[in-house]
């Protein structure tokens, strides 16, 4: 009876392993079809004429900040030297304890100016002052609140966007110049359908950072950022590539992510008592397009990239899988109702329900499927060792589940490395891609178990409903490691 | 069993392998090729150069070295001469397509046009937009039709190069069909010029007649604005009043603020009061555009309109129109006045 329970625990989390896999490999596969496409126009796209045409849309770049004086200076002027023909940059500062504004007031020469910000959205937090620069073409606009949280920061940059498409990064992002070039190009190309368009996020960590730009690529050496790196590029650019080809892309990263503004509006901004809500706010999209039976289309562009500096140490990445995966459980808890809603279309039939299978509760079974192996793994060696002879385990039952759980994981891993190889080739020299490869590796043997035990605690917490802040990461600060 | 898992095994261990493999392979490959590549590339690159600017004894020179240049040699100075044509202007640019069309360029790329492969379609158009041959144009027309995106697009930008008005209503007709050309249609036309306005005129009165899609109606307005067509101020003024197709009152008062028509101030006030918040806003910053400062006082009366966008449009409006929008603004209790006002302290100074 024992040995009956124990091997058909087994099957449960072989079966769970290939469904999971290989619905990501189907992602990949799709990845690769939607790089090859762009790929092959991306020559004949004419960005540089877009500087010229009358149809730019002009976006207003949102960043909000909270206690970010360290680096605001730096990631706002690396911002006003983006290309794109009109922008403006709205720093919204959420009542931070330290000298973010006056940093940003002394650097950009800004004045007090009565900047009308009409609550067009509901927000806690209150305007207390709003400043505008008087350095070149004064398009960098200081927005002074009480204090809110992100999202509500979020909502008042939203209300003070004089611009038609909204850009959300965060403060310490750094975009690649021609970032908006590429993000607002679907908003340009299709304006009637497409309603956000996000951009690819890539770790920074290692590489060479001058004045806000990342100069010169490389893989980081220390062992918890290299494996956010291959981490990020199997599930940030493959995962969400593949996503949006099959019209289901559920998440558009808070680091990089264009919004038409009138949308923001209809749909009452961000929401500010969920976690995760950059995620939640596409969901909401979703669901607006569904119930109001409009043809909208949110995509992902895998060209624009925003960088961002990845925990280097536990402590930090602890925290923030928690968040990541509480926000989550919050937003597919919320919005459980689209799940297999034809309304919805690919997000409630495909996504939505693969994100609860395969993502909600992917930590658990991770965690438990450890489990089994270990308490696997000793029965074996008791009874290899002669100590016992109990025969409760089928040995064929425990290297099929190693098999399928981490070493698939690992040739998707590859696989993607090898998708980034053939497409955008960020990296360059032998010593990065052994780097990368040794990752790909040892991605799954601790990182990732340690990786589902943290996000199993997020979404406990998230089902008992502590409370939850800003999200204050500490960051050693991109360019100063 | 036993025999599945070691199948499983072995596998999934050859991918993992194989991949390895091909990552560290590809990596080294492509690294080697892209330096002999660039190394190549230069060399082409400065004979090029040379022949287009270098001195004039080096140019000839530069230019027979080219002329006698065939099969994959040829195709090299090819490749980077067309990446360079859209770069250059002036005398260079014109020697550059000589040299290009003096070997077949155009033959070249229609062939390519006609191509069974989506990519070479979209190459072969992008080379004849950029040689700007007029016989070229109906192959382009052609493509017009083509069942790729990528091509239909290239093709307008392509018949926007070649600059010839006969492709005006057949682009119209393909961002009819296929709305994602807009951008590049009004792109094509600002490139091909006034030529193009008689054209676009008789467009919007057909339309004016008898509608047929409102993005292409809204899109002959804005072109005749982008091409600064004065003589179709009084037909925008009419498509002004249209409220048929949405959109077209809009376009058409963006339109009349690019002429800058001073007979379109009456009917842009008219439209200051229409219930629709875009064509108000559309309304305001064309008045800012037209100049006419005597609408300043009655511009003033929408700061206080309820639509937010259309008070921020009229202050900015009658800031364009000098010192009589500043008194009005200086005189309204409106805080979009003051922002104004504010703002152009710290733009201008004072």
């Amino acid at each position: 009876m024992l040995f009956w329970g124990l091997n058909a625990f087994g099957w449960f989390f072989i079966a769970y392993a290939v469904l999971i896999n290989t619905s990501f490999l189907v992602l990949t596969g799709l990845a690769v079809a939607d790089f090859w496409a762009y790929l092959r126009r991306v020559d004949f796209a004419a960005y540089d004429e877009t500087f010229a045409e009358p149809l730019t849309p002009g976006i207003s770049i949102l960043m909000p900040a909270y206690n970010e004086s360290a680096g605001i200076v730096e990631s706002v002027a690396a911002m006003t030297a983006l290309r794109y023909p009109d922008f403006e940059v709205v720093v919204i500062d959420d009542g931070s304890k330290d000298d973010t504004s006056k940093q940003l007031i002394d650097a950009f020469d800004m004045v007090e100016v009565p900047i009308v910000v009409p609550v067009e959205i509901e927000t806690a937090g209150h305007v207390t002052a709003t400043y505008l620069s008087r350095r070149g073409n004064n398009n960098v606009l200081l927005v002074r609140k009480t204090n809110g949280g992100k999202a509500d920061a979020l909502n008042v940059g939203i209300n003070a966007a004089r611009k038609p498409l909204v850009c959300m990064v965060d403060a310490d992002s750094l975009l690649d110049p021609d970032a908006l070039l590429h993000v607002s190009r679907p908003f340009a190309d299709d304006p009637d359908r497409v309603v956000a368009s996000g951009g690819v996020v890539r770790v920074a960590n290692g590489s060479d950072i001058s004045r806000g730009r990342v100069t010169r690529v490389r893989m980081p050496n220390r062992w918890l950022p290299r494996i956010q790196v291959v981490e990020y590029l199997r599930a940030f650019l493959v995962g969400r590539t593949g996503w949006s080809r099959l019209g289901g892309l559920l998440i558009i990263s808070g680091a990089f992510g264009v919004f038409r503004k009138d949308v923001l509006l209809e749909l009452g901004g961000l929401a500010t008592d969920c976690i995760g809500e950059d995620a939640e706010l596409v969901v909401r999209l979703h669901r607006w397009l569904g119930d109001t039976g409009r043809d909208g289309r949110v995509v992902f562009v895998a060209e624009p990239v925003a960088w961002t500096e990845a925990p280097e140490d536990r402590a930090v990445l602890r925290k923030q899988r928690r968040r990541w995966h509480r926000g989550l459980t919050e937003i597919l808890s919320k919005h459980r109702g689209m799940v297999f809603r034809p309304r919805y279309g690919m997000v409630g039939l495909v996504s939505m329900p693969w994100f609860i299978a395969f993502e909600l509760l992917a930590p658990f079974v991770e965690v438990f499927g450890v489990a089994f192996l270990a308490v696997a793994l000793v029965l074996m060696s008791s009874d290899a060792l002669g100590l016992t002879d109990l025969q409760l385990v089928n040995q064929d039952v425990v290297w099929i589940l190693l098999s399928t759980s981490l070493l698939y994981a690992v040739v998707l891993t590859l696989a993607a490395l090898l998708i980034e190889e053939l497409s955008f080739r960020r990296y360059r020299g032998l010593r990065d891609l052994a780097i990368a490869v040794w990752a790909a590796l040892e991605e799954n043997i601790g990182y990732r178990q340690m990786n589902a035990w943290w996000r199993a605690g997020g979404s406990i917490e998230a089902w008992r409903g502590t409370k939850h802040d800003w999200g204050d990461m500490q960051r050693r600060g991109l360019g100063k490691t | 069993m036993r025999t599945l898992v070691w199948v499983l095994l072995v596998a999934l261990l050859v991918a993992a392998v194989c991949l390895v493999v091909a990552l560290f392979g590809l990596r080294l490959g492509r690294e080697v090729a892209d330096r002999r590549r660039e190394t190549r590339h230069g060399e082409v690159r400065d004979v090029i150069l040379t022949a287009l600017m270098g001195e004039p004894d080096e140019a000839a020179r530069a230019r027979a070295d080219l002329r006698t240049r065939s099969g994959r040699g040829w195709d090299e100075v090819e490749d980077q001469a067309f990446a360079m044509v859209p770069k250059i202007k002036g005398d260079s640019h014109d020697a550059l397509v000589t040299l290009l069309l003096s070997k077949g360029a155009a033959a070249h790329a229609s062939t390519l046009a006609r191509s069974r492969s989506q990519v070479r379609r979209a190459r072969g158009a992008h080379r004849l937009g950029a040689l700007a041959q007029s016989d070229a144009v109906s192959l382009l027309l052609g493509l017009l039709h083509d069942h790729a995106f990528l091509v239909r697009r290239t093709a307008v930008r392509a018949l926007g190069q070649v600059g010839d008005p006969i492709a005006v209503p057949p682009m119209l007709d393909a961002v009819t069909a296929d709305p994602r050309l807009s951008r590049d249609v009004l792109a094509a036309i600002g490139r091909t010029g006034s030529a193009a306005a008689p054209m676009l005129r008789r467009e919007l009165l057909r339309t004016l007649s008898e509608p047929v899609d409102n993005r292409r109606a809204a899109l002959t307005a804005v072109g005749l604005g982008v091409l600064g067509d004065v003589s179709a101020a009084p037909l925008l003024t009419v498509s002004l009043e249209d409220r048929d197709q949405p959109g077209l009152a809009v376009a058409s008062a963006e339109a009349l603020g690019s002429l800058g028509a001073p007979e379109s101030v009456e009917p842009l006030l008219r439209a200051m009061a229409d219930a629709d918040p875009d064509l108000r806003v559309a309304a305001a910053r064309a008045l800012g555009s037209v100049g006419d400062v005597r609408v300043a006082p009655r511009l003033a009366g929408s700061l206080r309109d309820r639509h937010h966008l259309t008070s921020r449009a009229v202050a900015g409006a009658l800031l364009r129109l000098g010192d009589p929008g500043l008194l009005a603004l200086r005189a309204s209790p409106s805080p979009y006045a003051a922002e104004a006002l504010a703002v152009h302290r710290v733009r201008h100074g004072g």
